[in-house]
């Protein structure tokens, strides 16, 4: 079933429809609300905002994107609201000033694993640079929805994405260098 | 494959095996409940919102008959039923709108 079928089915009131869209971007909803939100009692109750906003809003998507873009803006802002609301919404951070410290324990942990360390990194990185890089390598969005989404200049999206891979290269070498895999 | 392509491949693996929280099986039904609970309450306060406006409605008919007629008239216009009428009319028209306007968009599923 395709997404203009699935909404019109949504709005004809089956909630069988509703619960298919839920199942279908649920993935996508808590990998945005977990890269934003770092509580975890607060993102479960986000998730199903999210989904409630989307029942209540449905009416007016017209299909200038994709369902999932949609979505995915919806769940955005509902995460920089949440932030903002629990003034946890950090200000604009330089990648280039952050420091990014970690134990002894924690490097030699997660230097045997590379998912893991580059995981670590990401987790301190500002709120914007992990967003971006959610956005694009885990869901696959190109930077016109990136744009859409966060409402991003498209030259702010590329510049945090290039400085955010930048900064993650310059920071695993040290540690595992060699040991990224090649073919 | 050259360094770049590597390292964003790598990057990729990475952030693919990245933890996100796992939301419930009945998750969905959670988020049902919810907006079911949520339309309960916005149908109880226009529910009231309407109840007050039709008694506002009413209330201002009741003080503009009693200002601006004619007192000697009353007796006639009550034979007549006109005011009867008047108010059947003004509540069959608010009946009207509340089912094909307020009820329907506040039915969930």
């Amino acid at each position: 079933m395709d997404d203009q079928e699935l909404v019109s089915n949504v709005l004809s009131g089956h909630q069988w429809a509703f619960r298919q869209l839920i199942e279908q971007h649920k993935r996508l909803v808590a990998h945005m609300i977990s890269r934003l939100v770092d509580d975890n009692r607060d993102r479960e109750e986000l998730c199903q905002d999210v989904f409630v906003k989307v029942y209540e809003k449905l009416e007016t998507f017209g299909f200038e994107s994709k369902l999932s873009t949609w979505i995915a803006t919806i769940a955005y802002r509902t995460a920089v609201s949440h932030l903002r609301r629990k003034k946890r919404m950090p200000a604009e951070q330089d990648l280039d000033h952050l420091q990014l410290e970690w134990t002894e324990e924690d490097r030699s942990v997660e230097a045997a694993d590379y998912a893991r360390f580059v995981q670590s990194l990401i987790r301190r990185m500002p709120v914007q640079y992990r967003v971006v890089l959610t956005l694009f390598y885990m869901e696959g969005f190109s930077y016109p929805e990136i744009v859409k989404i966060t409402n991003m200049p498209e030259g702010t999206v590329k510049n945090y994405l290039f400085r955010a891979r930048k900064k993650l290269k310059e920071l695993s070498e040290p540690y595992i260098g060699n040991e990224i895999p090649k073919q | 494959m050259s360094d770049e392509e590597l390292f964003d491949r790598t990057l990729r693996e990475a952030l693919h095996r990245q933890p996100v929280i796992e939301l419930p099986e009945h998750f969905s039904d959670d988020v049902l409940r919810k907006i079911e609970r949520r339309e309960l309450i916005a149908g109880k306060v226009s529910s009231w919102l309407y109840i007050s406006l039709l008694g506002g409605f009413l209330l201002s008919a009741l003080v503009c008959l009693l200002a601006f007629t004619d007192s000697s008239a009353y007796s006639d216009w009550l034979n007549k039923g006109a005011y009867i009428a008047l108010v059947a009319v003004l509540l069959v028209v608010f009946q009207v709108i509340d089912r094909k306007l307020v009820r329907k968009r506040l039915q969930p599923f």
